[in-house]
């Protein structure tokens, strides 16, 4: 790490632009910069430069400032050098020095740009090479990334990692059979010659040209065949035997051998049985995978094989129908979890409940009950509070939360010191949407054992979930380091708790929105009456809106940095694992780099972020438009005093509010109650640049939300963006579902006359709808008293809950009336969701 | 396995939550004094000698106790000696052998700090209570005592029992 950050060394290539004097000096500075000194090297650059101004003493003196931390100074300095420079036509230091200060900043286009313009202006530094293949696949260019790892190689052939760079860039490439040739180049070089401390790196490069030399074959049993000799060849130098063992199997099963594969699947069930994973692929390759009667046979064979194995004894039940004996398969499988006190008996059995929700819950209802009824809760305790246990979660799963409730207390009572049983409680009390009583019960479960983190954890999540932000960081900072803050968020932003910022952001933003309904109710009161009293409060709760919609923006923005950190952190493997020699972990870490964007943690601040940014948006149109008939109000000089009075009164109460919701030192991150951040004059854009362009462009068509897509493209007046969100939406699910009749009337409103759209957009839009959904009441679009409320209902799914909160947000519609719909969608749903709709979306 | 069903370890500060959840679950009609549990952890430097431990029933705890020592007399009531000022054990697992191990435990106690006298108060109306410590070998010590414990639901006379530990 530290040797990048010096940078590579510029090394003087030809004539600088400077005088001859200052040349040698400017050599010597260049050498204090190398050698950390950086404020020796101002110092000379500061003497040379009263004569004289390059850009490549300015780019060095920006340089030094960098990495002194003056980070200002440091842009001021570069913006210098680039302006004096026209295009890319500086001296090769020059452009190396700006390299290195682009990179830093992590400016990786521009870097490339400027390393590449070194080596065009005349550079001799090989390294600099490397830095660019570094920078180019952190970029995506494998392309050109490839033509930088040969000319490294080239320069540097006795590094084995150069070797292994270089046949990595040819494969990424498609270039599988050179990849395989530049590995076996340098194997037969290195043959006799691996020291035993080589040998990790050497089996990883070996099943590494395996995996190019499998994927390369395809489906040509001649080439798979060859594959498999090589792979029986390196057998003995590979350490990862289960790699080489599904390597073997899988290309049995293409090869048709299914009798070979099954054998090696064997071996690998033997290794590991408790791997679900490869008795299913034993199935597949036996042909039995519709056969239940032999997949009975050989579960219990297997079972028989290894008797302490959950798999073989579990997937039976997935496929059994006969219900007699599957009752008889699953008593043999929960019951002696109960008598053991398995706290995971329930979860054990739940994809059984996804999967099979008609036969086995009441079966195993049938069979608990009946077990618990013959258990003497004082001669067995231990079978008696689990399987009340059990029953309770089975309730939970079944929403019978009475039932539930009662077998919970029922354990409870038993047994008052088990953990376990008070995050149950609290669970279905959760569902009941007795958020408030469900934290306390957690709370009573946590003081038994204090150092539990995971009902610690627990805690600060349900106390979260009531929005008691405060009990919950108190709870939280428990567990955390708090050298110099109050609690422990600064904490949890550095060790990057994305569950605990998530729930604190949603937390907030719930907040605020109660905050918002109230202040409204107050303004409209304080409209017929009197304003004196209550101005204080409004003042008061005026500041609780913004402070919690700022905090709330402010910690789902933290999340999408986590993983902007990410991607920022790939840039050290490039160079890493070719020295380490890992080249499969590479590859996979490449491929999980490009769904990083999709994980659902992103996606879900990225949700919880569009809410607020598209709700900035809304505001400030309505606010242009009031802004035409309001007449500013002027204020007198008693106003201004007032106001003052209370802006001083608000900063006295911001700063003592500051440290309790302190994410970042102050001098980092002054922005603490992200004020700045919903301050933002382009809401849509900074939507985009902070979360929507970067899941945009990973997101697949088949996991994408065209909810937001539609929802940003809309407010961006890209209505055939809007079109083709709905398109994709249409081709997932149907022309009937709620949400593509919701999205579909919201664009064939834009498209009409009055509409401040853009009008080429309302005539693609137009055509495209015309052309594809000829079905709508497209002829409607201008008659202003056509009901399209009723059209909704009367042809999609109505009672699609989404959909009616998407038309609500529109605001396009009578709100009574959607609000009224959106009541009897919810009507049949847990108290959770019914209770989170009334108090925060209506 | 090799490990007894039930064993004894000790209490700390971190779940000393499930010593006070069963001594209030055991006797909920008994009001502890303030600081009755957190006297075991004292902020300021030790002054008492206590000995407090909690019963597993396979791994789930389930019986707490708690003694102190008195290494002066301190009133009638307190001779010298060690106190039990509670022995509870869950209902549903209250089958004699925990209660022995607690009482073996104290005794062992004792002997470590060369004590030789084990007292407790019992309510005087609990006769269930004042013979299971009497089998155990314990002999009431002088007259009952008036309202010596306070409960919810008024304050009931005690008498004090005594064993002596060689």
């Amino acid at each position: 790490m530290s040797r990048r950050r010096v940078g590579g060394k510029p090394k003087p290539a030809g004539k600088a632009a400077a005088g001859k004097d200052h040349h040698t000096q400017f050599l010597e500075a260049l050498k204090l910069y190398e050698g950390k000194q950086y404020k020796k090297s101002i110092k000379l650059l500061d003497t040379i430069m009263k004569k004289q101004i390059t850009p490549d003493f300015l780019a060095l003196k920006g340089l030094n400032h960098y990495f002194l931390g003056e980070k200002e100074e440091a842009s001021d300095y570069i913006g210098q050098a680039t302006s004096k420079i026209d295009g890319t036509k500086a001296s090769a230091i020059c452009c190396h020095l700006l390299g290195i200060y682009k990179r830093s900043v992590k400016e990786y286009n521009e870097s490339i740009k400027w390393f590449q313009a070194s080596l065009d202006n005349g550079s001799t530094n090989k390294q600099i090479y490397r830095d660019l293949a570094t920078l180019q696949s952190q970029v995506g260019d494998f392309k050109t990334a490839l033509n930088s790892r040969k000319k490294y190689w080239e320069s540097f052939v006795g590094y084995r990692a150069n070797w292994t760079a270089l046949a990595i860039a040819q494969d990424i490439n498609g270039e599988r059979q050179q990849a395989v040739n530049t590995l076996s180049q340098f194997e037969k070089l290195a043959q006799g010659k691996i020291s035993n401390a080589e040998m990790y790196e050497h089996n990883e490069c070996l099943i590494y040209k395996n995996d190019i030399m499998y994927k390369a074959a395809g489906d040509n049993p001649d080439k798979l065949k060859n594959v498999l000799h090589h792979l029986d060849d390196i057998e003995p130098n590979v350490f990862d035997k289960f790699g080489l063992l599904e390597r073997k199997a899988s290309i049995y099963m293409k090869l048709g051998q299914t009798k070979e594969a099954s054998l090696v699947y064997r071996t690998l069930i033997k290794r590991n049985p408790d791997d679900f994973k490869y008795y299913k692929l034993l199935e597949v390759s036996l042909g039995i995978t519709t056969n239940n009667k032999l997949r009975k046979v050989l579960y219990e064979k297997l079972a028989s094989f290894y008797p302490r194995c959950e798999a073989p004894k579990f997937l039976p039940l997935t496929f059994i129908h006969d219900e007699e004996e599957l009752t008889k398969k699953l008593r043999e499988y929960v019951l002696p979890q109960l008598k053991r006190g398995v706290p995971a008996t329930f979860s054990n059995v739940k994809p059984l409940y996804l999967k099979r929700r008609n036969v086995v819950p009441k079966l195993l209802e049938n069979i608990v009950t009946q077990y618990l009824s013959e258990q003497d809760s004082r001669e067995q305790p231990i079978p008696y509070i689990w399987s009340c246990y059990f029953l309770a979660q089975h309730h939970l799963n079944l929403r019978d939360y009475q039932k539930a409730q009662e077998y919970v207390e029922k354990a409870i009572e038993h047994t008052p010191t088990m953990v376990e049983f008070y995050l149950m409680k609290a669970r279905i009390l959760k569902h009941t949407g007795e958020l408030e009583k469900a934290a306390l019960v957690l709370e009573e479960g946590r003081k038994l054992d204090l150092q539990d983190r995971f009902i610690n954890c627990k805690g600060v999540k349900y106390y979260l979930r009531a929005n008691q932000v405060d009990k919950a960081v108190e709870v939280a900072s428990l567990f955390t380091k708090n050298d110099d803050s109050v609690n422990g968020v600064k904490d949890l932003h550095l060790v990057e708790a994305s569950w605990f910022i998530s729930e604190q952001a949603e937390a907030y933003y719930r907040i605020h929105i109660s905050a918002q309904k109230k202040l409204d109710e107050l303004r409209t009161q304080t409209v017929d009456s009197d304003k004196g009293d209550s101005n204080a409060e409004i003042k008061d709760l005026e500041w609780s809106v913004q402070k919690y919609k700022g905090l709330s923006l402010k910690r789902f923005y933290a999340i999408s940095k986590f993983y902007k950190q990410f991607e920022d952190d790939k840039l050290d493997f490039h160079s890493y694992c070719m020295r380490k020699g890992t080249p499969r972990a590479y590859l996979e870490m490449l491929r999980w780099g490009e769904r990083l964007y999709t994980q659902p943690m992103y996606v879900r601040a990225m949700n919880g972020a569009s809410k607020i940014y598209f709700n900035l948006y809304d505001n400030s149109l309505k606010r242009k438009q009031e802004e035409g008939n309001d007449e500013t109000v002027k204020l007198t000089e008693n106003d201004k005093k007032k106001a003052k009075k209370e802006a001083a009164s608000l900063t006295k109460r911001k700063n003592e509010e500051k440290k309790q919701v302190l994410s970042y030192s102050e001098e980092e991150d002054p922005d603490v109650f992200g004020e700045e951040l919903l301050a933002t004059k382009t809401p849509l854009q900074s939507f985009g640049d902070n979360f929507y362009q970067n899941y945009s462009k990973q997101a697949k068509d088949y996991e994408r939300n065209h909810v937001i897509d539609f929802g940003y493209q809309y407010r961006n007046g890209k209505l055939a963006l809007c079109l083709g969100a709905l398109s994709k939406f249409e081709k997932k699910y149907n022309q009937k579902s709620g949400l593509f009749g919701a999205m579909a009337i919201v664009l064939l409103l834009a498209t009409k006359e009055s509409s401040s759209m853009d009008m080429i957009a309302k005539k693609v839009a137009t055509k495209g709808l015309e052309t594809d959904y000829s079905f709508l009441p497209l002829n409607e679009v201008e008659n202003e008293s056509f009901d399209w409320l009723n059209y909704f209902k009367e042809n999609f799914n109505s009672l699609d809950l989404n959909a009616l909160i998407f038309l609500k947000q529109t605001s396009l519609f009578e709100d009574a009336r959607v609000n009224e719909m959106i009541l009897s969608a919810i009507s049949q749903d847990e108290p959770l969701l019914q209770n989170y709709i009334l108090q925060y979306v209506l | 396995m090799g490990r007894d069903l039930i064993n004894l370890d000790n209490v700390y500060a971190n779940n000393l939550g499930m010593l006070e959840k069963i001594c209030k679950t055991v006797n909920p009609s008994i009001e502890y004094p303030d600081n009755f549990f957190d006297e075991l952890f004292p902020k300021d430097t030790k002054k008492d000698t206590f000995f407090a431990q909690l019963a597993y029933y396979s791994e789930i705890p389930v019986g707490a106790c708690k003694a102190k020592l008195y290494p002066k007399k301190k009133g009638d009531a307190y001779p010298k000696g060690v106190h039990i000022e509670v022995l509870a054990v869950l209902d549903q697992y209250q089958n004699n052998q925990i209660e022995t191990k607690f009482l073996t435990y104290i005794f062992e106690e004792c002997k470590k700090h060369h004590q030789h006298n084990v007292y407790i108060h019992v309510p005087v109306n609990s006769n269930n209570i004042l013979d299971w410590y009497k089998d155990n070998g314990f002999e009431s010590e002088g007259e009952p005592l008036k309202e010596l414990f306070n409960t919810t639901e008024g304050s009931a006379d005690g008498i004090m029992l005594k064993k002596h530990v060689d």
